[in-house]
């Protein structure tokens, strides 16, 4: 027992030397850490002057009879005030429990606003009504318009249909003289047959002169063309004339 | 470890817990506000606002927390010779009576003379002052009123001696 | 000195019930006129019935004249359909109906302050008064608490002037200056008078009628929002015989037998009599038989009653359009032409005797075409300016 309290005094001993070491160690570095050169030309604080430290300010001496009167009036005041504060604590509380105070006043607020916002709500509502009613009366107007015109241009699209078919029914009927697939062969042997020729110059009276004569079928090489075929005078008989007269007696 | 003392804590003092001694409170919140006058001019011109200024104990870095404005205080006369004051009538009742503020005396004279509290001490003290300042002032014309009248007087008589006599 | 706090918290909350005979009744008005309710009188639905046909609805020439605003606005052109007109000329007129509506009729406040404590030892103690102005969040301008502390000691009420600048200096509002205007003040009052600005004073003060009677310039604020309260203030002092003259100088027959009716509908102990069913024309005979003592008052009314002829008929034309129209022409719209611009009707009026006028852009049929010419090209300054070069020269 005795060898252990050693051992624990020894050892609180060892320990109070181990923390003076640790703290004399840790004040000198911290003295080191605190010495700075001060920043130039920034005088370190200086302690106030002579003249300002011993001025003593000598506040001029209230009147006797001010100071008698003051004692007894402060005195009244003071107890005045006292209860004036009562008072007001009292009126405060009073109000608070009357319904007058801070919380009453924000409940009012509180109840005020859902008020009013149930005002604005009922007013939108009725506003929403009245406007339904209007748009449904004008989708109603909007879709009758538009019925309407969807009617006029179906019926337009129906003429146009039928004219087109008439024109469409016209032409199969122009057609039966048209070129197709079956009569091609006979078509173009008639062609070569009977050729139609459109070199021709023609005049006031409609005659029409073929200059150099129309051939049906090309023999031999045909001509280089010689001279200035344009300088050859109409009616001087070479070539070929058809006269439209006689053309329209033959019609 | 930590005692309650009103509504605030005050740290037992333990050599670990020295850095812990400012302890933060919420100003606005801590102590005995003070109601005064805030000086809120410009050159030459002085303008007060009546504010509520945090408990004096935390030092006067806390003055510049102004918890609330309840009023003004216009010092220079408007062109009707009127000073103008205005103030929360209803707030200051609540800082007073609910918050058991502390008063400056400015404030308290100023709402003695608007009539919520009783006349200050001071503002009888001055009313008195004046009216003897005054008082002293008119008497000072009197006299004078009075010595120039005899100096007058007197330079007539000479001057009727001289008169009566012009050699 | 606790008994001042409950008249303190009193204070709030006085009333200003106890009412005298009305301000607005002249004393010299013959007719008892103890018990007439001049506010509720005005707001009664035929009264203001009355009162809003006979302020007419001028629209070009009053309502929406020209005035003097702080905002600038420009006129805006438009073009529109007949019925697109007709839709604007209606929206403008109930916008008209909008700014005619009447002034209201009310009594002045209450001059009396109250005493609340009388300090004598408080004597002397500043040269100047303190004024206390409750600004607690929930008081309304009407029963706030506006103390005086006077330099004598003694502690009363503000009176309606000082609470009404104080709620003015401390609950600043747009178009309501602490100060009042100037204009109120001798000088530029009687000036403004005079240059017929009735309706601008009106406009700042809505306590202001007498003037008008005397001087008969009925025309100035006819068609304006005060119309109908001075209306209103005439009948109810007995003294309309000289509006009549003014609406039968105008041939305005039913506007006469109107006023009459007002007159009647406000003052009911009246001696005139109006049956139920009577013509217009009926009610205003009846007035003038009836009150022969007004026979040289309202000799305009006579005339158009007897003979049918209106005041500016017998009178030259020019001048009853030029006092209808305040005395003032509009030379704004007036047109300027390549005409009249050099002229003493153009932009210079009598100063284009000293100066000359010239004009750099000519009109469309100018006189001088060459000009026309020259600026036929899109240039600006000085390369419109530039020598015009010929093309012989270039050649050259």
């Amino acid at each position: 027992m005795l060898s252990c309290r050693i051992s624990t005094s020894s050892t609180a001993r060892c320990l109070l030397l181990a923390t003076s070491q640790f703290n004399s160690a840790d004040g000198i570095q911290k003295r080191q850490m605190g010495r700075r050169q001060p920043k130039q030309g920034k005088p370190p604080i200086l302690p106030p002057s002579k003249k300002v430290l011993y001025h003593v300010v000598h506040a001029p001496w209230q009147k006797p009879e001010d100071v008698e009167e003051l004692l007894w009036r402060r005195h009244a005041y003071n107890n005045a005030v006292l209860s004036i504060r009562e008072v007001f604590r009292a009126e405060l509380a009073q109000n608070a429990s009357h319904g007058q105070g801070i919380e009453a006043m924000k409940e009012a607020e509180a109840v005020e606003l859902d008020d009013l916002i149930a005002e604005n709500q009922k007013r939108n509502e009725e506003k929403r009504a009245v406007r339904e009613a209007r748009e449904d009366e004008m989708t109603k107007e909007t879709k009758r318009v538009i019925l309407d015109e969807i009617q006029v241009e179906l019926e337009k699209r129906n003429e146009e249909k039928k004219m087109a078919e008439e024109e469409v029914r016209r032409v199969i009927e122009r057609s039966d003289g048209f070129v197709d697939r079956q009569n091609l062969e006979t078509k173009i042997l008639e062609a070569l047959e009977k050729p139609t020729i459109y070199d021709f110059a023609i005049d006031r009276a409609g005659n029409k002169y073929f200059v150099p004569e129309p051939v049906k079928y090309q023999e031999g090489t045909p001509t280089r063309q010689k001279g200035r075929l344009y300088d050859q005078t109409l009616g001087t008989n070479h070539g070929y004339v058809e006269e439209a007269a006689k053309k329209e007696q033959s019609l | 470890m930590k005692k309650m003392v009103g509504d605030f804590f005050i740290p037992a003092y333990e050599p670990n817990w020295v850095f812990e001694m400012r302890k933060l409170v919420i100003p606005k919140y801590y102590g005995r506000p003070s109601i005064g006058l805030a000086l809120f001019g410009c050159t030459n011109r002085p303008f007060y606002h009546v504010c509520v200024f945090p408990d004096r104990a935390l030092g006067r870095r806390f003055e510049g927390n102004i918890l609330e404005q309840v009023g003004t205080f216009d010092p220079l006369p408007n062109q009707k010779n009127e000073k103008l004051v205005a103030l929360n009538f209803g707030r200051l009742k609540y800082w007073i009576g609910e918050r058991n503020a502390h008063i400056s005396v400015p404030v308290l004279e100023l709402l003695g003379l608007s009539g919520l509290f009783p006349i200050h001490p001071k503002s009888f003290i001055r009313a008195k002052d004046n009216r003897a300042l005054i008082e002293d002032q008119q008497l000072k014309a009197v006299a004078e009123a009075a010595e120039a009248e005899k100096l007058a007087q007197e330079e007539t008589a000479s001057g009727a001696t001289s008169t009566s006599h012009p050699q | 000195m606790l008994k001042l706090k409950p008249k303190i918290l009193a204070l709030s909350r006085v009333p200003s019930e106890i009412k005298f005979a009305s301000h607005w009744i002249k004393a010299s008005s013959n007719a008892t006129s103890d018990n007439i309710d001049v506010e509720k009188l005005f707001v009664e639905k035929d009264v203001q019935n009355l009162l809003t046909d006979l302020t007419e609805i001028d629209l070009e020439h009053k309502v929406f004249r020209p005035r003097r605003t702080s905002i600038q606005q420009r006129s805006h052109f438009a073009l529109m359909t007949e019925e697109r007109l007709e839709k604007t000329r209606e929206r403008m007129r109930e916008e008209a109906r909008r700014f005619l509506q009447f002034v209201p009729v009310k009594e002045p406040r209450e001059e009396s302050v109250q005493i609340l404590a009388n300090d004598v030892e408080l004597k002397d103690f500043d040269t100047s008064k303190f004024v206390f102005t409750d600004i607690t969040f929930d008081a309304t301008d009407q029963d706030r608490t506006v103390v005086v502390r006077q330099p004598d000691g003694t502690l009363r009420t503000a009176n309606p002037e000082e609470h009404d600048r104080m709620n003015r200096t401390y609950y600043q509002k747009p178009n309501r200056p602490v100060n009042p205007p100037p204009i109120f003040s001798d000088p530029h009052l009687k000036n403004s008078l005079d240059k017929n600005d009735h309706e601008f004073v009106l406009d700042w003060a809505c306590w202001f009628m007498s003037q008008m009677i005397q001087h008969t310039k009925f025309h100035v604020i006819t068609s304006t929002r005060h119309f109908g309260p001075f209306t209103f203030y005439l009948a109810l002092n007995d003294n309309i015989p000289k509006l009549l003259n003014y609406f039968g100088g105008l041939g305005r027959l039913s506007d006469c037998a109107n006023l009459v009716r007002l007159q009647k509908a406000v003052r009911p102990d009246w001696r005139v009599t109006i049956a139920q069913g009577d013509t217009d024309e009926k009610i205003v005979k009846d007035f003038v038989k009836q009150n022969a003592r007004f026979r040289d008052q309202i000799i305009d009314l006579l005339a158009f009653i007897n003979t049918g002829k209106l005041k500016s008929e017998q009178e030259q034309k020019q001048v009853g359009i030029r006092e209808r129209f305040g005395g003032r022409v509009d030379k704004r719209k007036a047109r300027i032409t390549s005409a009249n611009v050099r002229g003493v009707d153009g932009p210079l009026g009598n100063l284009s005797k000293e100066y000359s006028v010239k004009v750099v852009k000519s009109e469309g049929s100018g006189e001088d075409e060459d000009s026309e010419k020259r600026d036929f090209g899109r240039g600006k300054g000085r390369w419109r300016s530039r020598e015009q070069k010929k093309d012989d020269e270039n050649k050259e």
